[in-house]
């Protein structure tokens, strides 16, 4: 049968010699100093791009990572997620904690010439909190800006918020010019960032040209960067393999392969982005903490990590992963793998002979490879799980109609780790159907959230994840690996614990 | 003739209605609701019901297929809920790209089946019949994809020959735009050139089997004359039903074969609208999948008009 396929592709092939000249990159890794060539592109694959290019009006966090390209941001994040200087050198905050001052670097401009001053930050905010804008939730606690000179403008807050910061370094802190408001910008984006969009079919490929003026040329290696949206982890690897693609996403699937090939650096690391199983804390059995605890007792993390993720994951203990300034290593080892903890704490309880509940289960082959896993490790405890796959755009919905005892689902890390926190556990959120939060939640969070300083607040918010993982409300299970595969002429590439932002990136000389 | 085309052309009005209409309706059955999918998974209730009134799901059924027809008469598909831009826009984009792969597949298919079907069809019941059937066969039993995959793994990641994956437009230069559509026009084109390949077979084993191929022979015509002047232009009118079908099925099963390749067509646009409840952008797809069909069933039909006289003055 090959050679029936074969032989008649051989023969179009010899037919079709002449006309092909495709060719692979150069051999052996590059030099990690080596300077780059701008005129070479980058080309850039990554299983999604954007719903919206307006950064506010938009209604997914994912599209951020694809919008920082062309709107540049108030704060930036280093590769560890913590704040530094972006469109603001510095800032301060006052003694009530209700004002942060933010000095703005001068001379920048946006891509339609316009100055970027304190004024358009004040109209970039008003938009921000419009009713329809997807980020007003997340600015809540704004009460003014006020514009104190070009280069000097003050938030206001109601209360004191230390999340501010890294909410600006997010969709909310994006700058649009203010020429542009009222334009297309869902297709047409005017921002002051890095790139300028030079064409676009949506949802396909998206080409990125440098912007001259850019306020840190050090920061744009390729003067063409091309986004293309390939959701196959396997089409990726194969584009990247024959030199179609230099750098692609990571899907843990296809990082052994592509480690062993001699021509492509891997960078995988853990990122803010787990893979969970929540519960329904008002259906099944799951209002007992006894019963919750014996899930995640059940569970053996290492086991579903290595028949499901290739090993291209850390087990989580609770909602941030090691390294990131909101990780609590005591937690470390709250939950380890002990059956007959489970089966105890279920016969507390009057559950000696278990119980049954139905897990909606996001359908993609990872996760339901996972879920399969989980189902028998939990029947060892005498729980029986039902697995109900549903697609992406239902599960999250479904779930929270009250769908479901539990849910297992990816979750994304999110700018500033309090928006995590509150998008799955605030009583109020529409992402907590449970409609209710641990004793000491809301406390520990305000607190979290009053001071400014990243260490400090590192600190408060651990002790948040402690008052939710003591409490059992969900069931973390890994962190997978997130980055870029390169070809081993790119320099530069260096993976982001939240968000990937291709700082530098280009081709060597 | 010209009646027998007007005729056609009037019925692709009301199959165009019944299928938008079919459409519409089937769109009710999905599960959810989807201004709760398009607000976020973090909008609070009062943006959900914003999202509805903006883009009128909580107006009822009929007034919102009214509008749709409305919006649709005018070349107006509606806004995809998942990029935010005009359903239109997207197919005006993606068109290019799956015609592009068609043809090309289509080409293939030709260059392939007709060659096979005729070696088949003269020599039928002896060996080079035997090898082109059991090729033809091969090709139909293959499926596109495994094929796909098989050609990007040895022909382009290992040797290099092709490019794994992409598109690139014509008007970056034909060689470039021809190059990256070989190796999935040849996955896609088996199937049509196995199809082309049995069709033809069999009606030129049948015409030379006639009686009219005695009286050529009779005559002192020679073979190729017989074959490609008598027994070709009736054989092949099998053949063009065959292919119009095709063309139809090419357009609309490329969606795993660009999935395959990283080729953003129509297919690839099919399957992420279905995966993300993209509802205007499925009824797009659906409404011009249907005008597709009914057109090429009457180019079929007009064709055979000019391959068979006999039915122009029917």
């Amino acid at each position: 049968m090959k050679r029936g396929i074969a032989r008649i592709a051989g023969a179009v092939a010899l037919v079709l010699m002449a006309a092909c000249g495709a060719g692979n990159g150069g051999n052996g890794p590059a030099d990690p100093n080596a300077e780059i060539d701008p005129a070479q592109p980058i080309v850039y694959q990554n299983s999604w791009a954007a719903s919206s290019l307006d950064p506010h009006k938009t209604r997914l966090g994912a599209d951020g990572l694809f919008l920082a390209m062309i709107y540049d941001r108030l704060v930036h994040r280093d590769t560890a997620g913590d704040p530094i200087p972006g469109l603001a050198e510095s800032w301060e905050v006052d003694d009530a904690g209700t004002a942060v001052t933010f000095h703005l670097r001068e001379g920048v401009t946006f891509h339609d010439g316009a100055t970027f001053d304190a004024e358009a930050v004040k109209l970039n905010i008003a938009r921000a909190m419009e009713p329809d804008s997807g980020t007003a939730p997340l600015l809540e606690t704004v009460e003014s800006v006020e514009v104190i000179d070009p280069q000097t403008v003050v938030f206001h807050l109601e209360i004191p918020d230390g999340s501010l910061i890294l909410t600006l370094s997010d969709l909310p802190g994006m700058m649009v010019s203010p020429q542009a408001f009222g334009e297309d910008l869902a297709t047409k984006p005017v921002g002051a960032g890095r790139y300028t969009l030079a064409e676009s079919d949506a949802g396909a490929r998206y080409l990125l040209e440098a912007y001259p003026a850019y306020w840190d040329p050090e920061s744009v290696g390729a003067d063409t960067f091309e986004w293309q949206v390939v959701a196959d982890p396997q089409t990726r690897l194969n584009a990247i393999s024959s030199g179609d693609a230099n750098l692609i996403q990571v899907s843990t699937t296809i990082v052994a392969p592509a480690r062993a090939r001699n021509d492509l650096v891997v960078s995988a690391q853990n990122t803010l982005n787990s893979h969970t199983l929540n519960f329904n804390r008002t259906k099944s059995e799951f209002d007992k903490l006894e019963v919750r605890q014996a899930v995640l007792y059940a569970m053996n993390r290492e086991e579903i990590i290595a028949g499901a993720l290739d090993n291209e994951a850390a087990v989580a203990s609770q909602p941030f992963p090691k390294g990131y300034f909101a990780h609590n290593a005591e937690l470390e080892n709250l939950y380890p793998h002990d059956p007959q903890k489970a089966k105890d704490l279920l016969a507390s309880v009057g559950l000696a002979d278990g119980f049954s509940f139905e897990v909606l289960v996001l359908n993609v082959a990872q996760m339901v490879r996972e879920a399969e896993i989980i189902k028998a490790q939990l029947a060892e405890a005498g729980i029986d799980m039902t697995i109900t796959p549903v697609a992406l755009a239902d599960l999250s919905a479904a779930f929270n109609r009250g769908e479901g005892d539990a849910a297992m689902n990816a979750w994304a890390g999110r700018g500033d780790p309090s928006l995590l926190l509150k998008q799955y556990f605030d009583a109020e959120a529409p992402g907590n159907p449970s409609k209710s939060s641990p004793d000491g939640f809301d406390e520990a969070l305000t607190a979290a959230n009053s001071v400014y300083e990243t260490g400090e607040r590192g600190t408060l918010l651990q002790e948040v994840s402690r008052i939710l993982m003591e409490d059992a409300v969900y069931a973390p299970i890994a962190f997978f690996h997130q980055g870029g595969i390169a070809s081993n002429t790119v320099v530069g590439y260096e993976p982001y614990l939240v968000g990937d932002e291709f700082r530098g990136v280009g081709v060597a000389k | 003739m010209l009646g027998m085309i007007l005729r056609r052309l009037g019925m692709i009005v009301p199959m165009m209605v019944i299928a938008s209409f079919l459409t519409f309706s089937l769109v009710l059955l999905i599960p959810g609701d989807p201004a709760t999918r398009i607000a976020g998974e973090s909008a609070t209730p009062e943006q959900v019901e914003q999202v509805a009134r903006d883009l009128g799901l909580d107006k009822p059924f009929l007034v919102q297929y009214a509008n749709f027809v409305q919006g649709a008469v005018t070349g107006d598909l509606g806004t995809s809920y998942t990029y935010n831009v005009p359903v239109a826009t997207m197919l005006k984009e993606r068109l290019p790209v799956t015609l592009s792969l068609t043809m090309v597949a289509l080409l293939f298919a030709l260059l392939l089946g007709i060659p096979l079907g005729v070696i088949a069809g003269r020599y039928a019941g002896r060996l080079p019949d035997r090898v082109a059937t059991g090729l033809t066969t091969l090709g139909l039993a293959v499926p596109n994809f495994a094929l796909g995959l098989l050609m990007i793994q040895i022909l382009a990641v290992e040797r290099g020959m092709f490019p794994a994956t992409g598109y690139r437009p014509m008007s970056e230069g034909l060689g470039e735009w021809f190059i990256r559509l070989v190796l999935p026009g040849l996955a896609l084109s088996m199937i049509v050139a196995a199809e082309i390949a049995r069709q033809l077979r069999a009606s030129i084993a049948d015409t030379l089997r006639q009686d009219y191929m005695r009286t050529a022979t009779a005559k002192g015509l020679s073979a190729p004359t017989k074959l490609f002047k008598h027994s070709m232009r009736n054989a092949l009118m099998p053949v063009v039903t065959v292919l119009g079908m095709q063309i139809a099925y090419l357009l609309g099963g490329t969606a795993v074969i660009e999935a395959v390749f990283g080729i953003s067509g129509l297919g690839d646009f099919a399957v992420q609208a279905v995966l993300g409840r993209d509802l205007p952008a499925i009824q797009g797809i659906i409404l011009f999948a249907v005008m597709v069909t009914l057109v090429m069933s009457l180019i079929v039909d007009i064709s055979y008009g000019y391959l068979n006289p006999k039915v122009r003055r029917s």
